[in-house]
């Protein structure tokens, strides 16, 4: 391992407000990469870029809709006369209206079947909402959003309330009232082999509800010891849908749909009645409700106040689209549809459930069985049921089961949040419990169960030479980091035995976990292009699709290719308005770690043809020519040379057209392996939380984090900051404050609001330390790896174990409020407790 | 109440210095009674910064912009309210140069930058009355304001850069 270096930037040491982070050594062999860049948007912050609900056109309407007040209620009649005489209201649009009536879009969970099973949830204007807040009954559209506004109040709707559940074990009770059925079935509790849905994980059978692999029972036998024990999760994940309130607009004009959407427009999007449109997008939807070919379809791509991913998945998202392209087709004027609502309305579910574990293990620490059962969230479980991700494929259990029961609920359907909360929970409650069962240090045994589908890390050299990466031993890399940066063996104590002058407990925890998503999962060849063209200025603009999300990727893009071709950074630019070449599939885990590969292959092409052309004027072989910081110069003679900008204006012919990366000549670290089954999860992350807890309280105050991250090639340090900071802000506040509360007797949210739903602020943060681990160990460009979801969903189940050291008790409810910390202790016989 | 609503009906027209520029909304013509700063600002004005993640129930701090040099909540406040009084949002903030714009770039102290303009502006307050804060100071001024991306960590450190570049200049 190369000496570290410490960079102070962006905050300084020694501070409870310090963050700071480490990485090794810029390389000497790069220029742009791994270095810090300005930020080229900052039109973002200054008022003067465009965010969906900026945007203006002459004669725009404004479309608003009902959205339930109810968890599960009918629309019985609806009367809209009054809205409709109304002056300045121009459409009025009724669920039984056949523009409507029918039409859905798809969630995410059912991309993989032709055959839509499950319309219910993703109805564009239903007539029967399956949860509060959903958009139901009435649309209008009028001259302003004021008159929208009060148009709705006009509109008298009749509801029949209907049976609600918002309990997941609740829902399974045999007279439970049925939330939300599923097509083709009878009652709460969704059978996915007879739904036809493809579960994530390739390693589970199409259909299944669990994953399974060795000798359960003999592994259990096997084992010195068994432990037993279960967990409750709430549901949080406010934001994942889009902090800014949805919206859309869209003009048909001149034969062409002109269409403002947010940032990805690869949503999962499909009308009912159309057949499966494979590699459908909302812009196909788009189109068909325009009566547009698509090939008159232009897409604009604001920038979106936040995206977790949500964006991709949720087909929320697409229900401003589709009702404002309805609207501008009726009316024939600019609509922008107006999503009257905040990210609570669709909250994701994603994390709710109730799971139980059994755990056999010796008393060296290695863990002979694992047998997760869980009645958790559906979209989650569509995604990988809860263990069959993580626990089953990144580690070396030889015996492992996951099972799962999915329970409709009346509640907004999943999205992806920074997806891998759940997992990383299930995950490391195995690997806590069974370290604080033997008095070990969860370090150690994190280490003794390191590995890949069963077989231990130590045993997986020759396939990840095999693969063309180096040997490192990542778990043990990101261990030694935070073991060190903590100060773990000074620090960490026996359960309940640390008790301050202050009168709280001091708590340190650990945690650990694989990369959340490898990239690419598939070939990346599939649907992912992008292009480089050259101006005259000597500028070279990224064409591709845009999706600025946030992550400051473009500016992770341009070092790519400025660094590959030779290109200074400031002389590579994206197009904000090219949409068409595809980047980043649907979905949006480790797109940034994909599209790396074809900005490489990018940079790469351009390099060729600038040296091409170059030779062609300086009567040389590109061989013996070079390019750096836009100038190419002759190897043997430096004083021979030529900008790029002046070899565009003297050759524009043949820079015409520009250069093209499709992936089909993929630049990567290592040869792709060509199955799924064989990308393994070699990156890992680990963390170490430090924490005060009050007895008399419950209260938890937060002192310091410690996290890793083997994001295998920081490419962008500043930006990778932001991930590991933002990330660990989100985790610990989803696990500590973040929970929505429903009432059991209406099924309605009690706190959908930001004062009594509890978002970490300034005022709660604290000293985090992040390092940037480089292990080359990734699939992506340079071997890097994705960062976003990592730190939050390590973050997410790194408290409990800090908790229950500080206290000697286990919290088996999440999030960990102070209420629950107290009935924890109230449960048990608190060691510190009795010495008081 | 009476008495506000009085006043409004009484002031017909309401004058605001926005970002150095005087203007003049007639209740009842350009505006409504009702109508809060943020809508004003926003439909009005055209000032895109401006934002909300709440849809006014002030909560959220994006919505924050400066008036007489405090900090307030503009979903939360008439616009009548503000007659003969002195507006500024980041655009004004970033048309006189302000370090505040390049200090968050350089930080990286935002992503997606949708509530970015509400610490810019806060923090400007901060800066005008307390050239030199502490930590603790920024945190105090600026935890209104809520982050999805927790970029905290980066924004303290911008405003300290921001400070640090008004120092230099002599300007507090």
């Amino acid at each position: 391992m190369a000496a570290e270096r410490r960079i102070k930037h962006p905050l300084r040491e020694n501070s409870y407000f310090t963050f700071e982070q480490r990485q090794f050594p810029e390389d000497p062999e790069y220029r742009i990469i791994g270095r810090n860049v300005p930020a080229r948007d900052v039109d973002r912050i200054d008022g003067s870029g465009l965010f969906m609900r900026d945007i203006s056109l002459p004669g725009m309407l404004y479309a608003k809709w009902h959205t339930s007040p109810y968890a599960h209620a009918r629309v019985k009649r609806i009367d809209a006369d009054g809205a409709r005489s109304m002056k300045g209201v121009i459409d009025v649009l009724t669920c039984d209206d056949p523009d409507v009536r029918d039409l859905f879009v798809l969630s995410f969970f059912d991309t993989q079947s032709a055959n839509i099973k499950r319309p219910d949830l993703a109805f564009v204007l239903p007539c029967e909402a399956v949860y509060e807040g959903q958009p139901v009954g009435v649309a209008v559209a009028a001259e302003t959003e004021a008159l929208a506004d009060e148009a709705l109040r006009h509109v008298k709707v009749e509801w029949e309330e209907l049976p609600f559940v918002v309990d997941q074990d609740e829902a399974l009770r045999p007279d439970a009232p049925v939330a939300q059925l599923f097509r083709g079935q009878s009652g709460n509790a969704v059978d996915p082999a007879a739904a036809g849905l493809a579960p994530f994980a390739p390693w589970t059978p199409p259909g299944s509800t669990k994953c399974e692999r060795g000798d359960l029972e003999r592994g259990f036998r096997e084992a010195d010891r068994v432990i037993e024990f279960e967990l409750r999760a709430g549901t949080n994940g406010w934001g994942g849908g889009g902090v800014e309130p949805l919206a859309a607009l869209a003009y048909i004009h001149d034969g062409y749909l002109d269409l403002w959407t947010r940032a990805n427009v690869n949503s999962p999007v499909l009308p009912g009645p159309v057949p499966m449109i494979p590699e459908g997008t909302v812009v196909p939807l788009a189109a068909k409700l325009a009566g547009i070919p698509l090939n008159r379809v232009r897409v604009h791509v604001p920038y979106s106040g936040s995206s977790f991913g949500g964006i991709n998945w949720n087909a929320n998202h697409a229900l401003p689209v589709a009702l404002a392209v309805i609207f501008a087709r009726r009316t024939g004027r600019p609509v922008m549809a107006l999503a009257d609502w905040t990210s609570f309305s669709g909250i994701s579910n994603e994390e709710s459930g109730h799971y139980w574990f059994k755990v056999g293990f010796r008393e060296d620490g290695t863990v002979t069985a694992v047998w997760v059962r869980s009645n958790a969230s559906w979209g989650t479980s569509a995604l990988t049921i809860p263990g069959c991700d993580k626990l089953y494929k990144s580690t070396a259990i030889e015996n492992c089961r996951c099972e799962s029961v999915f329970p409709y609920v009346n509640k907004a359907p999943v999205a992806c949040y920074k997806h891998g909360s759940t997992e990383a929970i299930v995950f490391n409650e195995v690997f806590s419990r069974v370290a604080a069962a033997l008095g070990k240090s969860p370090m150690e045994v994190a280490l003794k169960n390191d590995g890949s589908f069963g077989r231990p890390m130590h045993e997986m050299d020759e396939m990840k030479r095999k693969q063309g990466f180096p040997t490192r031993d990542s778990l043990r890399e990101v261990v030694t980091a935070v073991r060190e940066a903590s100060g773990w063996d000074e620090i960490w104590h026996p359960p309940g035995t640390k008790r301050l002058p202050n009168g709280k407990y001091h708590g340190v925890g650990f945690a650990w976990l694989e990369q959340w998503r490898p990239a690419p999962v598939n070939s990346v060849a599939v649907g992912l292009s992008a292009g480089l063209h050259f101006m005259s200025d000597g500028t070279a603009v990224i064409k591709g699709l845009r999706n600025p999300v946030g992550n400051h990727e473009e500016d992770t893009y341009c070092q790519i290719v400025a660094e590959e071709a030779g290109l200074r950074y400031e002389d590579v630019v994206m197009d904000h308005e090219y949409n068409e070449a595809s980047l980043e599939k649907p979905g949006g885990s480790a797109g940034l770690a994909m599209n790396s590969i074809i900005m490489k292959e990018l940079g790469m092409n351009a390099k060729r043809r600038i040296l091409e052309v170059a030779a062609l004027h300086m009567g040389k072989k590109p061989e013996e020519l070079e390019v750096l910081d836009s100038v190419v110069f002759e190897r043997a003679n430096p004083g021979n040379r030529i900008s790029v900008a002046d070899l565009v204006k003297l050759y524009p012919i043949k820079f015409a057209g520009g250069v093209w990366a499709t992936g089909e000549k993929t630049v990567r670290a290592s040869e792709l392996p060509p199955t799924p089954m064989e990308v393994r999860y070699w990156g890992r992350q680990a963390a170490v939380l430090e924490v005060e807890v009050d007895p008399d309280t419950g209260k938890i105050d937060i002192k310091r984090l410690v996290i890793a991250n083997d994001v295998g090639r920081v490419i962008n340090p500043a930006s990778v900051a932001g991930q590991q900071y933002g990330g660990a802000y989100m985790g610990i506040g989803r696990a500590m404050t973040e929970e929505i509360v429903y009432d059991p007797n209406t099924g309605v949210k009690l706190n959908d609001n930001l004062t009594w739903y509890h978002v970490l602020t300034m005022a709660d943060v604290f000293r985090i330390d992040a390092i940037a681990v480089e292990t080359g160990l990734g699939y992506g460009a340079y071997g890097n790896m994705g960062v976003g979801e990592d730190p939050n969903a390590l973050t997410r189940s790194l408290l409990r174990s800090a908790v229950y050291n500080a206290l000697g008790v286990w919290v088996d409810e999440d999030p960990i409020t102070p209420d629950r910390v107290l009935k924890a202790l109230g449960k048990a016989n608190l060691r510190a407790e009795a010495s008081r | 109440m009476s008495g506000i609503v009085g006043a409004v009906e009484e002031r017909r027209v309401i004058k605001i210095n926005i970002n150095g520029r005087e203007y003049e909304f007639e209740i009842g013509v350009d505006i409504q009674p009702g109508t809060t700063l943020f809508e004003l600002l926003r439909s009005r004005v055209g000032l895109r910064s401006v934002r909300d993640a709440c849809l006014g129930d002030g909560s959220c701090g994006a919505c924050t912009v400066l008036v007489d040099g405090d900090p307030v909540l503009s979903c939360m406040m008439l616009a009548a309210d503000c007659h003969n009084r002195k507006v500024e949002t980041v655009e004004g903030i970033a048309r006189e140069g302000h370090p505040l714009i390049d200090a968050f770039a350089k930080n990286y102290a935002y992503q997606c930058g949708y509530e970015a303009p509400a610490f810019i502006v806060t923090a400007k307050a901060l800066l005008d009355k307390n050239p030199n804060p502490s930590e603790e100071e920024i945190v105090e001024a600026l935890s209104g304001i809520i982050s999805r991306a927790g970029v905290y960590p980066a924004v303290i450190s911008a405003v300290e850069d921001a400070a640090e570049a008004l120092r230099k200049r002599g300007v507090s």
